[in-house]
């Protein structure tokens, strides 16, 4: 990509531009209204191949085929798609890149939050105009969702069940009689046809507002999974920390597959309460440990390799970052990390740095 | 004129197509691709009683792992053509390589490995291995080629998913020819003789003077039978000369779409006959149908499901077919929307309707005029005697309470003991709990597989009846077994099944078994089922005296061995033993006999005497005799004090304590001399051999349950307790003014 913009992070759309120009090209299977690309078309965008003219698609998402094309699917019809799994599993990613791709705008985007209202939500008044001149269509201020109701696109709202239940309940109108009632005006907004919403929702966090099943039954629900292999989530680190440190212009160091390993292996027997060779016993600490936060803890490695140390990514540039993606909860989870360091990191072989790295850091 | 119509076994489409195709073509005679020797009893797809899922069973008598079973459906093309034929009143044929032959070659080859039988074979490599999967299955090569992973799914898509016209089979034929061109790999010398057997077929059907002749087969064998004036009839006739048949029987049995979505013997096995049974019966509403099953499967279990589901479901699959370009939604689409939309993308919600939805819970039936052998019969009469026909017509996993006292129950009892011995394990006994067996229940797991058909006839061999093969088969074992626990098992379930004529011969061979055992341990084991089944036998109405003979000679036998027995064991073996010891003790107790146990007891206390036993098993029996009131509380401090006493090496008393408050910490709670022996010996002891042995005290006490640990915890914060001197500060006349009112408010 040779225009590099001065943006820190661009959205998917411009990001990727040129592959959703060249698969436009080649795309003839069938359009829903207002999409940009034929669902079949879509698809390939996220999980990346070479088409047939030659095209290579770089893959957003890695895993399985099938839940892209569930979602894919539930996004051509009329129910609205919830993207549900722990935190870092790729969710809010793969709903940017399903915006983009179809309506070419992963712009829409409602943050969920605990302290929203259904303005937010619905639309909002530019207080200046209402006063004036009095409710009128000028002094709406549209949400992304109006929005995208008038547009045909899709929206997308982020972390739908930190939303106060009577909030949420504002969509179940939108999502099966696709219209958004104005009292103040006596008018209302009618969705047009390519309108579509993902949510996200992680199931981690205590305290959320669960979904009503009123509401429930207007999503399709694809539940996002962890890597299932170590392969794979090797793979997801390692794609993706080299594009995070190109796009935040690090030094070029190349995260060697071996530290990334063990990072993997790690975040992997953690979570998993057992080493990889299913022989040892481990306690979980608190922490999620997805695979973003592996990718998060290489990329902040990879920063102090490039600027304090000698560029090459090192035990004593991971310390720090492992020490603090396990250690959420001070004492608990310190005492599991320190178990763990002593159990299983100080007897393997070759781990013998990392294991005085992370000594250091506690 | 012939007309061949290579279809896929079990495929729906093929059925319909097929079906349509005879009725355009009228045939006089139908060749159908089944083992010869099974064709007799063809005439009884006509029999109203026949319920398919059924299975031909051919087998040889004489071995019964030489058996193929030929599966039907009510949706597979042969099934249907058949019934077709009958209908008409034409003639229908099976042409395939009987299994005599197949047996017969088999057993020739066998017996000469060298010797190659048929001129076409010389040049056959004799191992596969790189081709194997392609000879297995090599419609997967054509799907392949197409794109997709399995061949089920290509052949599917291509054939059976679109109302095909009836002129598909011509391009079939077409597209096999090519196949079997392009592969151009040796035939495997069985398939060329079933090949050759059926155009051998063929040309009788043309020389008895049939007009329009349909030949129904596998796809495969197509190309190579529409050919048959290429093929000269002398080299048909070359391949099958000289082999000697093997006799065998065929009838029809019951078969199940469990059974079905396996591959079995014939042909190809199904994914989900479920799926295929709606594809045949609804095609044009698949989809709707299949998703009501699914909400419907999901209300049984409680779970929320509506209408609206199934809509959004269907369109989901038919959005998810589109996406991935197949003109139908298939059974994986339909699964993956199921799983969205029902189970909120939660798969393992969906494994709790996995087995009715896909494959099905139906289960085929057999008039009762089919012959059958005479056990069949037999068994037949028994299940129904023992009411258990519902659970033999069921697919399901039923679990069944079986009350002993009930004339229908009891005999079910026998039935499935009987069953059991003989090695069709339909029931699986539930234990109810270790020390409630063999009382009046009786919790059983049922589950009827289809390929029990086969099991019944096979061990026919040892009588008509369930019965008299059950006695037979257990006299036999009876001679077989040298080892006495395993006598002693098959003795229990002997008595279990009312085999009384076998009892005589077991007792007998039980009798010499324990008299040549040396073995005491085996002894021991021997001793619970005897003395079980002589306890609760009255439940079962069995007559055990001849039993207790047997254990009259035991008891006494373990006694004497068994403190010698108990000198110079290892640690590891020291385990074992202690379980056997305390497990013969409770049996022993469970006899309420005098004289039993008085020897019984005289035994264990040599235990505590002997040296050079591992003191855990002395603590044991210490305690064992102390709960028997044998040895008195001091007698037991004392004995503790010993043991305990600073001239014995650490891990020695650390045993003989695990020993002796096995199982139970009350003892210690509440015998404060003890305790305070345990305490003064713990206090006594310096720091360095209390590290030593923490981790044997801790093997002792974790096996306390938490009450009991709490409680001596809060004793040993006390400190050393001082016994109460009772009769000295008790004072009677005080506590005699109590009574009255105890016994008014007691209601005595």
């Amino acid at each position: 990509m040779k225009n590099k913009t001065k943006t820190l992070r661009p959205h998917a759309e411009d990001a990727y531009a040129k592959e959703l120009k060249a698969l436009a090209k080649i795309d003839d299977k069938p359009r829903p209204t207002n999409w940009n690309l034929s669902p079949w078309a879509v698809v390939n965008y996220l999980l990346g191949g070479t088409m047939e003219d030659g095209t290579v698609i770089e893959p957003k998402y890695f895993g399985n085929r099938r839940l892209i094309e569930v979602a894919v699917a539930t996004l051509a019809t009329d129910r609205a798609l919830l993207l549900i799994g722990i935190p870092g599993t790729a969710k809010t990613w793969v709903s940017e890149h399903l915006a983009a791709a179809i309506s070419g705008d992963s712009k829409l985007l409602v943050q969920g939050t605990a302290g929203m209202n259904e303005d937010v939500l619905r639309y909002q008044w530019n207080y200046a105009q209402l006063l004036s001149k009095g409710p009128s269509e000028d002094a709406m201020v549209a949400s992304p969702l109006m929005k995208a109701m008038q547009d045909g696109k899709i929206a997308r709202l982020e972390e739908l069940t930190r939303i106060p239940s009577d909030v949420q309940d504002t969509l179940i109108t939108i999502l099966s009689e696709k219209i958004l009632p104005v009292p103040e005006l006596n008018t209302e907004v009618q969705a047009q046809r390519g309108f579509n919403l993902i949510a996200t929702a992680n199931n981690r966090d205590k305290g959320v507002n669960e979904l009503s099943s009123a509401l429930r039954r207007r999503f399709n629900t694809v539940v996002m999974p962890l890597p299932s292999t170590m392969e794979e989530e090797i793979n997801i680190v390692k794609t993706r920390v080299d594009k995070i440190g190109q796009s935040l212009e690090l030094p070029a160091s190349v995260a060697s597959v071996h530290e990334i390993q063990r990072l993997v292996t790690i975040f992997r027997e953690l979570r998993g309460g057992k080493t990889e060779d299913g022989r040892t016993k481990l306690k979980s600490p608190s922490a999620t440990l997805s695979t973003a936060e592996a990718i998060s803890v290489i990329n902040s490695g990879q920063a102090l390799a490039a600027h304090f140390g000698d560029g090459t990514l090192k035990a004593n540039d991971l310390a720090a970052g492992v020490t603090g993606a396990v250690v959420k909860d001070p004492v608990q989870d310190k005492v599991i990390w320190q178990e763990y360091l002593e159990t299983v990191v100080k007897e393997r072989k070759d781990w013998k740095d990392l294991y005085r790295a992370c000594k250091e850091m506690l | 004129m012939t007309t061949i119509f290579g279809i896929r076994h079990h495929g729906p489409g093929s059925t319909k197509s097929l079906l349509r195709a005879l009725q355009n073509l009228e045939p006089d005679c139908l060749l159908i691709e089944g083992v010869k020797d099974a064709e007799a009893l063809l005439q009884h797809i006509a029999n109203p009683g026949m319920k398919p899922p059924v299975a031909l069973l051919t087998y040889n008598p004489k071995d019964f792992s030489q058996a193929i079973y030929s599966p039907f459906a009510e949706f597979s093309p042969e099934w249907q053509a058949i019934k077709y034929g009958l209908k008409k009143g034409i003639s229908v044929q099976f042409m395939d390589l009987p299994h005599e032959v197949v047996l017969g070659i088999k057993k020739q080859e066998a017996e000469n490995p060298f010797q190659l039988f048929g001129e076409a074979e010389t040049n056959e490599p004799k191992s596969f291995t790189e081709d194997d999967k392609l000879q297995k299955d090599p419609l997967g090569y054509m799907a392949e080629i197409a794109g997709y992973s399995d061949s089920e799914r290509w052949w599917e898509v291509t054939f059976e998913e679109q109302e095909n016209p009836e002129d598909i089979f011509p391009s079939i034929i077409q597209i096999m020819r090519l196949l079997r061109e392009e592969l151009n790999r040796p035939d495997p010398p069985m398939e060329k003789r079933r090949e050759a057997f059926m155009r051998e077929t063929m040309r009788k059907a043309i020389k008895d003077g049939y007009q329009n002749i349909a030949v129904i087969c596998g796809a495969w064998h197509s190309p190579v039978l529409e050919d048959l004036p290429k093929y000269k009839a002398s080299d048909d006739k070359k391949i099958l000369r000289g082999i000697k048949k093997v006799k065998t029987k065929s009838t029809w049995v019951p078969w199940s779409y469990s059974r079905l979505s396996t591959k079995s013997g014939y042909g190809a096995g199904v994914i989900s006959p479920a799926w295929y049974k709606l594809l045949y019966h609804n095609r044009e509403e698949v989809g709707v149908r299949w998703m009501t099953k699914v909400a419907r499967l999901f209300r049984e279990k409680d779970m929320d499901a509506s209408s609206a589901h199934v809509i959004e479901a269907v369109r989901l699959a038919d959005t998810l077919a589109s996406i991935r370009q197949l003109p139908i939604a298939g059974i994986g689409e339909m699964y993956e929307a199921a799983t969205s939309i029902f189970c909120e993308g939660h798969e393992s919600q969906m494994e709790l309707i996995q087995n009715k939805l896909v494959i099905g819970d139906v289960m085929g039936a057999v008039p009762p005029e089919i012959p059958v052998i005479p056990l069949q019969q037999d068994f037949d009469k028994s299940v129904k005697a023992a009411r258990l026909s519902k659970e033999r017509n069921s697919t399901d996993e039923i679990i069944k309470e079986l009350d002993l006292r009930t004339e229908s129950n009891l005999k079910a009892s026998h039935l499935l003991h009987r069953l059991d011995l003989l090695g069709i394990k339909w029931g699986k006994a539930k234990k109810v709990s270790k020390f409630s067996k063999g009382q009046f229940k009786e919790i059983w797991k049922l589950v009827w597989q289809p390929d029990y058909a086969l099991k019944i006839i096979s061990v026919s061999m040892w009588g008509n009846t369930v019965y008299e093969a059950s006695v037979n088969f257990v006299k036999k074992k009876t001679t077989e077994i040298e080892n006495l626990p395993e006598l002693t098992q098959l003795v229990e379930t002997a008595l279990k099944a009312d085999l009384i004529d076998a009892i005589p011969k077991l007792v007998k061979r039980l009798r010499d078994l324990s008299a040549m055992t040396t073995d005491v341990e085996k002894l021991m084991m021997a001793l619970r089922p005897l003395i079980y089944a002589i306890r609760y036998g009255s439940t079962r109405k069995l007559d055990v005296s001849s039993l207790e003979r047997v254990i009259n000679e035991i008891i006494p036998r373990i006694c004497v061995l068994l403190p010698n027995a108990c000198v110079g064991v290892n640690e590891d073996f020291t385990k074992e033993l202690f379980e056997k010891i305390l497990d013969a003790n409770h049996s022993i107790s469970l006899m309420d006999d005098e004289k039993y146990i008085e020897s019984w007891n005289k035994s264990l206390d040599q235990i505590t005497r002997l040296k050079n036993v591992n003191t855990l098993l002395k603590g044991g029996c210490l305690r064992m005799l102390f709960d028997k009131k044998i040895i008195t509380v001091s007698d037991a401090a004392n004995e503790m004090y010993l043991m305990l006493s600073v001239g014995n090496d650490t891990t020695s008393a650390a045993n003989w304590l695990e020993g002796f408050l096995h199982g139970s910490g009350l003892l210690l709670i509440h015998n404060m001399d003890l305790w305070n022996i345990l305490d003064k010996w713990l206090d006594e002891m310096n720091f360095l051999t209390f590290q030593n042995l923490i981790p044997l005290l801790r093997r002792t006490f974790s096996e306390f349950s938490a009450p009991e640990k709490e409680k001596m915890l809060e004793l040993a914060k006390r400190g050393q307790i001082k016994m109460i001197n009772k009769k000295e500060d008790f004072d009677l006349k005080r506590g005699e003014g109590v009574l009255d009112t105890v016994r008014l408010l007691l209601g005595i």
